[in-house]
């Protein structure tokens, strides 16, 4: 790449160097002891890796202990970031790997209906928890999207992880391929044929609802 | 299927995220165009892709960072490596402990409420007139500026490269005479337009890296200038104008040095000439300074009155000679014209007059309005290497160098008025 390209790049990216400065100032001062400014970093990527993690575990409770996981491992592991990736690639990389780790430990993909929770655990929520509670005079077409957007998480969620995951960091949480490739630890070209085979599925499975 | 019909199949996907070279891009565009399956496919990707984008996002537990913040902060808390573990920081924060946030937590918070404020509302605030810009490295050999406290309002003075007393150019007449409380230097970063954002980030990581954290935005609008900290605590960020952002800090001599150094740096990297600016007091003009030639442009050092005058080399104060300001190069300037529209926003008007400097040596073109927003160029750049964009923007960063606890001082050097 050439400079003149490469600048154009970072002007492109001018916003995701405006995050990286910010992270980096906060990093600093985590190294410098001052270990309440990982707070900050939490604040800023609690939501973001909470909800890549539920779309992908589908579990409400599994996801925030895994959120809050994935945060302790960051910052247990601070001291071997290289900042190659950025703090953001390399955060997602963490949270997706304890999630696989614990689905292949035994989670399992448990298909809900709106009403009903699962297990009888007391702190189970209703499937209906992770969509915007419209009970009170809500309008038609907000009943119809929130049944559309069950349909659509209960099709993600049958997919295989390694789909569902590229699925999840490239339409849901706009990573590009690239980063998705950090995070996964695959070449670029798997996570274009994944996430090409799991759109196919998703199509399939949607056709009626998308038409 | 053709093996050429399957392998455009297979990075439709990959077209639709514009994850493909422009080549192979075209190629899937032409195949779309000509194949009215693959398009219904496309479209029907595209559909999947759009739906999952809407689905509703859900945010963190509440106390989340409070609850990692805890963990990290308890040895052996942090590590849990056997899979899940039982809810034992909710039921904490359920039965009420009281967890520190986090400075960090805290801060950011107040970063992103200041960020909200300042898109959504500009400085009411003057910006303090910057009498001179030090472009020398050589810290000892610059012409500083003075931190003026004169009865608790703020101000710049000059101090004479002559030795001659100092004296006051303050946009705050007050009567009696002002102390000087600490030395200043003021550096001007020249950005491009599209690089202004990085650069404000830049200049603020150089702080945030050296422990200062932002000031209010609220104080800095308010011009609370006193409550930067003598200790190097805080510092203030105004956007004065949408295309004018200045710092302002107050630090010990051996951070001064430290971070002088690491904004000229990032000076040094920027896109656009970065020639010194002065001010006339005597117009209220913004006047810019022509460099000689060179590869960095030495501070300009001028008196207001002078430059009005038409010539001075930056010394001020009675007695000082004045030598002649360098005369602009007719190459170097474009048209000189009068806005003849108003700018309704935030209720300010275009007037005066704006000269347009193309600096042919550097290959970059800028140009500056008078204490307005910056004009869109009237005539094409000269220079067809020319990356700027066609307004330039400013950060403007004070930096006071502390040599003793800041005022109101006692003793220190009597000031004149220059008015």
């Amino acid at each position: 790449m050439t400079e003149a390209t490469s600048k154009q790049s970072m002007e492109d990216d001018g916003g995701r160097r405006t995050i990286a400065f910010e992270d980096a100032a906060l990093l600093d001062r985590c190294r410098q002891g001052q270990t309440e400014a990982f707070g900050g970093l939490v604040e800023k990527y609690q939501d973001r890796v909470f909800n890549a993690i539920l779309r992908f575990c589908t579990n409400r409770h599994d996801a925030e202990e895994l959120c809050q996981e994935a945060f302790v491992k960051a910052f247990e592991n601070l001291p071997r970031f290289r900042r190659a990736s950025g703090f953001y690639t390399w955060l997602f990389r963490i949270a997706v790997n304890l999630t696989i780790s614990h689905r292949r430990r035994g989670g399992r993909v448990r298909f809900h209906s709106l009403d009903r929770t699962w297990g009888g655990d007391e702190e189970s929520r209703p499937m209906g928890d992770l969509l915007p509670d419209h009970r009170h005079g809500r309008p038609d077409d907000a009943a119809q999207a929130d049944d559309a957007n069950e349909r659509v998480m209960k099709a993600l969620a049958e997919l295989d992880d390694e789909f569902r995951v590229v699925v999840v960091l490239r339409d849901i949480e706009d990573m590009n391929y690239g980063q998705i490739s950090k995070v996964l630890d695959v070449p670029v070209g798997t996570v274009k044929s994944r996430l090409y085979r799991a759109r196919c599925v998703l199509k399939d499975k949607l056709r009626d609802l998308m038409s | 299927m053709s093996p050429d019909r399957q392998t455009i199949r297979e990075d439709l996907s990959a077209y639709l995220d514009g994850e493909l070279s422009e080549p192979r891009a075209c190629e899937v565009q032409q195949a779309l165009r000509d194949d009215t399956a693959l398009a219904v496919e496309f479209e029907a990707l595209r559909a999947v892709r759009d739906r999952l984008g809407r689905l509703p996002r859900a945010s963190a537990p509440a106390g989340m960072t409070q609850v990692v913040l805890e963990r990290i902060g308890r040895p052996g808390q942090a590590a849990r490596r056997d899979g899940l573990t039982p809810w034992i920081g909710r039921v904490a924060v359920a039965a009420g402990v009281l967890i520190a946030v986090g400075i960090g937590a805290a801060l950011l918070t107040q970063m992103r409420r200041e960020a909200a404020l300042r898109t959504d509302t500009l400085a009411r605030a003057p910006l303090p007139e910057v009498v001179s810009v030090s472009d020398s490295d050589d810290l000892a050999a610059a012409d500083r500026d003075l931190y003026v406290w004169r009865k608790g309002k703020t101000g710049w003075a000059k101090l004479p490269a002559d030795g001659g007393p100092p004296v006051a150019q303050t946009f705050d007449v007050a009567a009696g005479p002002a102390k000087a409380a600490a030395p200043v230097t003021n550096l001007v970063i020249n950005v491009d337009n599209a690089s202004m954002p990085a650069a404000e980030r830049e200049v603020e990581r150089v702080f945030f890296s050296n422990g200062f954290e932002p000031l209010t935005y609220e104080d800095g609008r308010l011009n609370r200038l006193g409550k930067i900290s003598n200790r190097g605590v805080t510092y203030n960020a105004t956007p004065a104008e949408p295309r004018r952002v200045q710092f302002q800090v107050v630090m010990d001599k051996a951070t001064f040095k430290r971070i002088v150094r690491d904004l000229n740096d990032i000076r040094a990297r920027q896109d656009v000439a970065q020639v010194p600016w002065a001010q006339t007091a005597a117009s209220g003009e913004q006047a810019l300074a022509m460099a000689p030639p060179g590869p960095r442009h030495p501070a300009a050092r001028r008196s207001p009155k002078a430059v009005a005058a038409g010539g001075d080399n930056g010394t001020m104060g009675a007695g000082s000679r004045r030598a002649p300001a360098p005369a602009m190069r007719p190459e170097t300037v474009g048209r000189l014209v009068q806005p003849d529209r108003k700018d309704d926003r935030a209720g300010r008007r275009f007037g005066g007059q704006f000269a347009f400097l193309v600096d042919e040596r550097l290959k970059n073109t800028q140009f500056w309005a008078p204490r307005q927003m910056p004009l869109a160029a009237t005539t094409a750049p000269t220079s067809a290497t020319t990356r700027a964009a066609e307004t330039i923007r400013q950060l403007i960063v004070i930096l006071n160098g502390v040599v003793e606890p800041p005022g109101p001082p006692d003793g220190g050097v009597e000031m004149k008025s220059s008015e």
